[in-house]
Parts: structure tokens; C-alpha cells; sequence
């Protein structure tokens, strides 16, 4: 170690930041003491321990140069996790502050506990013990929050991040400041939400579905975020706090149909979502870190024998009667996501888990219904496209608003909106930009239709997320940008753009593409700006003691 | 003039490498309460001289 760990630079420039002590073999009674209290029975020995004394690492052998930053970095960061799952947030905060000013170099433990730190139940909270961690760590404030939040400041981008401790008091947290972003895409692309919604229109037989489905997803997509939280937690965590974890999924989840949403059509058996059809009990398998939720749908909810029976059989082939036997007999699905995070299957029941299958949608379409497909996928910068895809020579259309749920104070932002779509390959795709350095969560949300499915086998649907172009890593944000600079183009949408402005300096861009540009930035710094006013009477009660 | 300026260069890199060193500490008790003090983590390396 001494010749081939110990002179590594970046080695040396973490230890640089502990408290280094080399205790050297021999027999005095101090080194003799140390020995026996940290059980040393082979060299070298290394041992971390923290400033309260609890030591997070105690292990015999030393590990090669490669790995010496990650073997110390590990412990620290289980330490981080089980103090959050206690809620010992002083704790978790400390250790987090650890990890993040001392293994820095590490690409993979800084992600981990930005992970962790992201899923803390309550940002605020979060921060608040983070501050009261950095006078004992004596780190200020300011060190602390651009430790935490590395984010960019990005030109006609707003930083959702406080800025100030007013803000700061104020901060309305992770779901605030996300519920916030969602409103804001609303408000910036009003006319690609609008358009959604007429798709849906034009597509769901049940016009009334059409605006909570919208809200239905985004919650989905907010739920997604917590059930990741809740895997990240399940890691250590005790039983109690499983359930409670489980017990707020479930409330989530289970959300009963609005009243008389499916008794206003005849034809229509609406779309397969676990908002419409509430979920009757709720399974999680936790792989690690990584997330894997199943999440069984009561479809006799949604088929009601009812409905099947009554208004649907009539119309119905024998085909088509099969069918409506074989939902009733299986009558839970299960919507897998991958563990790779960019799938996700809907099965039966008695298939999830078996992972080596193509992701499939099998949802009850062949009634001429719409099913909400939902995937999330971690994407970073670039040009990404959603493909949908079906093996049969059926009707199928898709239609989708990406929504891209970074950390919230990430500059991660995406533009997209439906494309147009072919209806002849029986493959639909969906194209966006995610501009920013840290890119996001994407949950695109598609409606699909299959129109002429005559068995249920030919109601199978690929869904796939490519990314077609990374972002070349000097590519400026503006330059993103510019792949979809207007809602033309949107619509319209090709990766060509990129190629033409490949190398092209900034100040040759159309003027009008850099007035909109700077129109957009103003415009949205003014939208970010406002509510703060608007609620400054509320901060000033709400926020006194929240910096002490 | 040249020998001059290979010389600082060469006192600037032996200053450097010296100054890139770990610094060890030798006494528990002390390493410890810097520890405490600093709010670092301590980390001790038990090794052998041979």
C-alpha cells in the first residue's frame, strides 16, 4: 500500500481530507491497546470510524489501488442510508456531506447519495438538518447546499433551487417544487398539453376520462418517484417502516374511479390504468438499490361482468367472447418495470417476473379501448426517441407528454410534445430533447389503441425507449436547444437540426430562433419569480425558526 | 540564466510533492480528537514495518 495505493493522487487527495493515523507494529502498550480495541489480527489493517466513534469500516487486507476510494466510500454510504431509514437526518446529513465532499471523484457514490438525498421524504427537512450538520462539521451553508445541489445555472432556465434563505425557508420541497415544474411545462407548452388532451379526446371513446387521466398520470409519475424512495429505503429498513412506507403506496395507488366515468358510453371499456381501476393489493420486489415494483390491477374492477356482459357481449365475436373468458379468468395484471428502467410490461399475473420475455403490453385493447402506458427511464442529455411497436398488422396510436422529473433543482428540462404519426408500420415513435447537464426521470405517458386486434394475442405491444442521439459533451445547452427550437419543429421532429448546427458558432443562429430563446428565459424567469412575492406574508410566518 | 530556471522549477516540484504528501498522524488519542474537532472521519491504517 504504502508504494502503490498511498502515492495515487487521488488516493492522497481524499485522505487529505480524513484525519489519517498509521499505527505501526510493535509492542508498546498504546499500539498494544489499539490492537486489541479494533481486534487487528493481520496487516494491514484499516479502520474508519466516525466523529462520534462508531466505526463504519473494520477491515483486514488492504484493497488494491483501484479500489481503495470505493471501499472506503461504500461503509460510509450504508451509514448515510440507515441513518435516514431512523431519521436521524443530523446523521444521514453528516455522512451524506462525507460522501460527497470526500469521494467526490467517485462518479457512482456521488450518484448513490445524490439518489439518497433525493429521496428523503421531505427535501426541507432534509436541508435543515444539513445545516445543523455543517456548524458541527463546520461547513457553511452555502458549502453545503452547492455540495447537495451541483445544478448549473442554465440561461432562460429557472433555478428551482433556493437561492436564498428566504427561499430557502419557503421552499416548498421535492413535491412542491416538482408539482411546480409540471405547471410550468403546462404554462410553457400549453399548446402540446391542449393537443395531448384532444388526442385523448379523439382517442378514449369517454371524452369525461380525458382530464383526470391527464392528472392521473402525472400522480402516477409522482408515485413512481416515492415508490423509488421506498426502495431505496427498503434496503435496511425495519418491518415498521416498510409498512408505513407500504401503507402511504397504497393510498396513493388506490384511487376509486370517479363516479359514472364508464356508465356514460356503451362502447368504451376505458383504458387500463391503476387510477381508473384501483389496485387491489400491491406486491414490491426490491433488487438493491434498483427498483422493481409490481403492481397487481384488479381488471374485474374496470371489466365489470356488468359492463362486459350487459353492453359489450352483443357486439362481441366469438372471438371476442374468448377474450372477455380469458380477462375474466386471469383478472390480475401485473405491470412490471425492468430492472434496467427502460421497459415495462404489463402481464398477467402468473407471468411477472419472468423477465427474459420481450416487454409487452397486454392490456384488454381489442375492446377498442386505450391503455396508458407509463416507463420511466433514467435519461441524460441528448435526443431521445420513444418508439412503440407492434409485431401484428393492427391499428395502433400512440400519443405521449413526456415528462421528465429530474431532482428538482436539476436544469434538466425536455421539449417535446405528440408527434405526428404514421399509421401504416405499426410503429410509432416520439421525439424530444433533454437539455441540461443532469437529465432525468422521463415518464412518458402514452395512450395506445389497437382498433382491429381480432384474439388477444394480437393485442401484444412492444413500448421501447431509444435514445437516438447522445449530445456530443460539448454541446451547449442552447445548442440543445436548438434540436427543437420551435413548436413546428416539434411536430415535425428530426434529429437533422443537429447536424446543420454541428460546429456552427452560437451567434450565426437565426435571429429569430435567439429572440425566442431570450423571450422564453425572460418569460419564465418572470413566472418563476411572481408566486414568491404572491406568498412572501406566508413566509414570513411559516419560516421563522427554520435557520436556527 | 537557464540553469536558474531549471533550478526553481526543480525547487518548485520538489515543494509540490513534498507539500502532496499524506499527512500521518502517530498518536491516537490525538488523531482522534482532531477527528472530533474537524468533524472528520478518522482513518487508521494498521501496518507492519516489514
Amino acid at each position: 500500500m504504502e508504494l502503490r495505493t498511498f502515492p495515487r493522487r487521488d488516493v492522497r487527495e481524499f485522505l487529505d481530507r480524513l484525519v489519517c493515523l498509521k499505527v505501526k507494529d510493535g509492542r508498546a502498550a498504546a499500539k498494544v491497546r489499539l490492537r486489541k480495541r479494533f481486534d487487528v489480527s493481520a496487516f494491514p489493517t484499516l479502520v474508519l470510524m466516525d466523529p462520534t466513534g462508531t466505526v463504519l469500516l473494520n477491515s483486514a487486507g488492504g484493497p488494491g489501488p483501484e479500489q481503495f476510494v470505493q471501499a472506503l466510500a461504500s461503509p460510509v454510504q450504508r451509514a448515510m442510508i440507515e441513518a435516514q431509514n431512523e431519521q436521524r437526518w443530523v446523521d444521514a446529513a453528516a455522512h451524506c456531506h462525507t460522501l460527497l465532499n470526500y469521494f467526490r471523484r467517485v462518479d457512482a457514490v456521488v450518484e448513490v447519495a445524490q439518489r439518497v438525498f433525493d429521496s428523503s421524504s421531505s427535501e426541507v427537512a432534509f436541508l435543515k438538518a444539513y445545516a445543523a450538520a455543517s456548524r458541527n462539521h463546520r461547513v457553511k451553508l452555502a458549502d453545503a447546499r452547492k455540495n447537495l445541489r451541483p445544478a448549473r445555472r442554465v440561461s432562460g432556465q429557472p433555478k428551482l433551487q433556493p437561492r436564498s434563505r428566504v427561499e430557502f425557508r419557503s421552499s416548498p420541497g421535492d413535491r412542491g417544487v416538482a408539482r411546480q415544474a409540471l405547471g410550468r411545462f403546462a404554462e410553457r407548452w400549453p399548446n402540446d398539453v391542449k393537443s395531448l388532451k384532444n388526442s385523448l379526446v379523439e382517442m378514449s371513446v369517454v371524452g369525461q376520462m380525458v382530464p383526470w387521466k391527464l392528472v392521473d398520470g402525472n400522480r402516477f409519475a409522482g408515485l413512481l418517484v416515492r415508490v423509488q424512495a421506498a426502495g431505496a429505503k427498503l434496503q435496511s429498513a425495519r418491518e415498521s417502516t416498510v409498512e408505513e412506507l407500504w401503507k402511504e403506496i397504497q393510498a396513493v395507488l388506490i384511487q376509486k374511479p370517479k363516479a359514472g366515468a364508464f356508465e356514460t358510453s356503451a362502447e368504451s371499456v376505458g383504458p387500463v390504468f391503476p387510477g381508473h381501476a384501483g389496485i387491489r393489493d400491491v406486491t414490491m420486489l426490491s433488487h438493491g438499490v434498483r427498483f422493481l415494483e409490481v403492481a397487481r390491477i384488479d381488471v374485474t374492477k374496470l371489466l365489470t361482468p356488468k359492463l362486459l356482459g350487459d353492453r359489450l357481449a352483443p357486439n362481441l365475436t366469438d372471438g371476442r367472447a374468448i377474450q372477455r373468458q380469458q380477462l375474466l379468468s386471469t383478472p390480475e395484471f401485473a405491470i412490471l418495470f425492468s430492472e434496467n428502467r427502460n421497459s415495462v410490461q404489463i402481464l398477467p399475473a402468473g407471468q411477472a417476473g419472468t423477465t427474459s420475455r420481450p416487454p409487452v403490453l397486454l392490456a384488454p385493447l381489442p375492446f377498442g379501448g386505450a391503455a396508458t402506458i407509463i416507463a420511466d427511464s433514467y435519461v441524460t442529455k441528448g435526443v431521445w426517441q420513444l418508439g412503440v411497436k407492434s409485431d401484428k398488422s393492427i391499428h395502433c396510436s400512440a400519443s405521449g407528454l413526456p415528462i421528465v422529473w429530474g431532482r428538482s433543482a436539476a436544469p434538466a428540462a425536455m421539449k417535446g410534445g405528440p408527434p405526428r404519426l404514421p399509421n401504416d408500420e405499426g410503429f410509432r415513435t416520439l421525439g424530444f430533447a433533454v437539455y441540461g447537464d443532469w437529465g432525468g426521470y422521463l415518464f412518458p405517458v402514452l395512450v395506445v389503441q389497437l382498433r382491429n386486434a381480432s384474439s388477444l394475442s394480437d393485442s401484444l405491444v412492444s413500448v421501447e425507449i431509444m435514445r437516438v442521439r447522445k449530445a456530443r459533451p460539448s454541446t451547449t445547452d442552447d445548442e440543445m436547444r436548438v434540436v427543437l427550437p420551435t413548436r413546428a419543429r416539434i411536430y415535425d421532429f428530426t434529429v437533422k437540426p443537429v447536424e446543420m448546427y454541428r460546429g456552427r458558432e452560437p451567434k450565426k443562429w437565426p435571429a429569430r430562433w435567439r429572440s425566442l430563446l431570450r423571450a422564453d428565459a425572460k418569460a419564465t424567469y418572470l413566472r418563476a419569480t411572481r408566486p414568491r412575492v404572491a406568498e412572501s406574508a406566508d413566509e414570513k410566518k411559516g419560516g421563522q425558526h427554520a435557520d436556527r | 540564466m537557464r540553469i536558474i530556471k531549471t533550478l526553481t522549477v526543480l525547487l518548485l516540484f520538489v515543494a509540490w510533492s513534498h507539500a502532496e504528501e499524506i499527512k500521518w498522524e502517530t498518536d491516537f488519542e490525538r488523531a482522534r480528537e482532531r477527528s472530533v474537532k474537524e468533524g472528520k472521519l478518522l482513518f487508521i491504517d494498521f501496518d507492519a514495518d516489514w
